[in-house]
């Protein structure tokens, strides 16, 4: 039971491999979606003094209220820099460390299971899983406007309706992929006889 | 608000219906000085209906963009904190109220509901179309109180808002209600100044100012659609992100107009070149309007050229704005200085900065100022 062997006596490697991809992710995608601002050259705070944070006395009730599909009104906010601020969404927190934990598993279960098949002769790609976590990067909302057709510019004017259509299974996508993924690698490396390409005998 | 007006208004006719609202077709007589002839585009009037059958889901769920309802101000000296001074504002002087938004600010909630002394009024500001329009908010249907939240919704890419009061439908370039029980009701506007902090500060020094303190935690001092200041970006190239009713090459999509709504008619007067023609008489369904340049704040002022019963004739002359009847002497804000007139203030029809595609989407009739005479 190597996937056991897996969840139960990762790699070290493995591990912090894994917590570095889900740490990226995180930033990657708070980013994505606008709860992670940098800004070289603007004044996000106003002219006020920083390092500050900031809570919105109304917290209680805007910390459940979407202002996109899968993406929250900020109710606290802190700025490190001038130019530098995060702002604090409980859903869009508890999201990201679902889908950065998913990402790390993802990465985890992979090495590891790479490390273990090369000792048994096989072949593995470890990471091309990982591109369920893609569409989660998509998910960002500008006003009315997707980030990723703002980012694009004018080249995907066109296509802003169909992505606003297809928008809101992005995170549902993600998650699917993602705990799919990890639960198909982990049966891989269950079973030997399916776990990878066995170099050719000739 | 009743529900008479949106049964009685389904029954009048398209064209009937659009007289009404003030956005029916200009066929005809309109005629602005320098228009030249045979230039009027094809006339395509549309309906209600055909707005409402163009709605376009933007994204975000209602109040998603969420307007401000309780907006604080601060002193232009405060204000000097967090704006440089070519950063938009869009400048209210209504009511005794001198209060500048930052587009910087609006560009994140789209729709301050604030106050002036005795009534409510909402500023609104499309960046897609690149519009600012005040509205009084009172009722046209029944005199009542109104404020606006954002659908999350578009109409040819302009914000489609709705009233909390009937969850009426209301795009803003449009002024009027589309769907709802305020259906073709139209909203009264109020003339707001597209400018920059360092003009309107110059104008107004006591103004007020939009805080950023408002009650969001937004990225103000970054604006998601580009920069005013900077070109290749959304403001000033490309295509509209969203489908819209109508095109027209005459001009690039994100040429600036200014769009004049009167007597049920429609200007677009093109704004930079306006800066060097500075005044333009003309008459508009029979209305007679002057546009006026107002160098200060870098606006074009449009306002009904007639004093007492008598139509007046303007003309630039050395600088100065004179009309011809008299020699008087008048300044852009449509006040006569000098002279026989001396005093007298010319009543301001709305107009307002916007897109050249959006305009066009909403009023395929309209007519546009040729800039090139004097």
């Amino acid at each position: 039971m190597i996937g056991l062997r897996v969840l139960l006596f990762p790699d070290r490697v493995a591990i912090r491999t894994g917590l570095v991809a889900s740490a990226l992710y995180a930033l990657a995608y708070l980013y994505s979606v606008g709860s992670l601002v940098v800004a070289p050259g603007s004044d996000l705070v106003g002219g006020a003094p920083v390092p500050s944070a900031v809570i919105v006395p109304e917290w209680p009730t805007r910390m459940w209220k979407p202002i996109a599909p899968f993406v929250w009104e900020p109710i606290a906010a802190v700025y490190p820099l001038r130019w530098l601020a995060l702002y604090l969404s409980v859903p869009n927190l508890l999201l990201t460390l679902l889908l950065a934990g998913l990402v790390g598993l993802n990465v985890m279960v992979a090495l590891a299971r790479m490390r273990l098949m090369r000792t048994a002769g096989g072949e593995v790609r470890p990471l091309k899983g990982l591109l369920g976590a893609a569409p989660g990067l998509l998910t960002g909302f500008t006003c009315c406007v997707p980030t990723l057709v703002l980012a694009l510019g004018s080249l995907a004017a066109g296509f802003t309706v169909a992505v606003i259509a297809v928008r809101p299974y992005f995170i549902p996508a993600a998650v699917i992929a993602l705990i799919v993924n990890a639960l198909w690698g982990l049966r891989q490396v269950s079973c030997p006889t399916h776990a990878g390409r066995a170099p050719s005998a000739s | 608000m009743r529900r008479e007006g949106s049964r009685n208004e389904e029954g009048l006719s398209r064209r009937a219906f659009l007289l009404a609202l003030g956005v029916g077709a200009a066929a005809g007589a309109s005629a602005w000085s320098g228009l030249p002839a045979g230039a009027a585009p094809k006339t395509k009037a549309w309906s209600l209906e055909d707005f409402a059958k163009n709605i376009q889901s933007g994204g975000p769920p209602k109040d998603g963009i969420p307007p401000i309802d309780r907006p604080k101000y601060v002193s232009a000296a405060e204000a000097d904190k967090f704006l440089r001074e070519g950063d938009i504002v869009f400048g209210l002087d209504y009511g005794g109220a001198v209060k500048a938004y930052p587009q910087k600010i609006l560009v994140w909630h789209e729709v301050v509901n604030a106050e002036v002394p005795r009534e409510k009024v909402s500023i609104t500001y499309c960046p897609l179309t690149g519009s600012v329009v005040a509205f009084r908010g009172r009722s046209p249907v029944d005199g009542a109180m109104l404020t606006f939240g954002t659908t999350g919704k578009l109409v040819n890419s302009n914000l489609l808002m709705y009233d909390r009061q009937t969850d009426s439908h209301w795009p803003q370039i449009l002024g009027a209600a589309i769907a709802g029980p305020a259906k073709a009701a139209r909203l009264e506007e109020i003339p707001l100044a597209w400018t920059t902090w360092a003009r309107w500060r110059r104008r107004y020094p006591p103004t007020l100012v939009l805080s950023t303190d408002t009650g969001y935690l937004r990225a103000y001092g970054t604006d998601p659609y580009g920069s005013y200041e900077r070109s290749g970006t959304y403001y000033d190239s490309g295509p509209p992100f969203f489908p819209v009713m109508g095109t027209d090459n005459r001009f690039p999509a994100k040429k600036v107009m200014v769009g004049v709504k009167a007597n049920g008619a429609q200007l677009a007067i093109p704004k930079a070149e306006f800066r060097t023609r500075r005044v333009a008489n003309a008459t508009l369904e029979g209305l007679p309007l002057v546009a006026l340049y107002d160098e200060g704040l870098h606006v074009v002022g449009v306002y009904e050229r007639r004093a007492a019963a008598t139509v007046l004739t303007f003309r630039s002359e050395g600088g100065r704005i004179v009309d011809e009847l008299t020699g008087a002497v008048w300044i852009p804000s449509g006040r006569c200085t000098e002279g026989k007139l001396a005093g007298t203030q010319l009543r301001q029809v709305t107009a307002y900065d916007v897109m050249w595609f959006a305009w066009y989407a909403f009023f395929p009739d309209t007519r546009v100022l040729e800039t090139g005479k004097t």
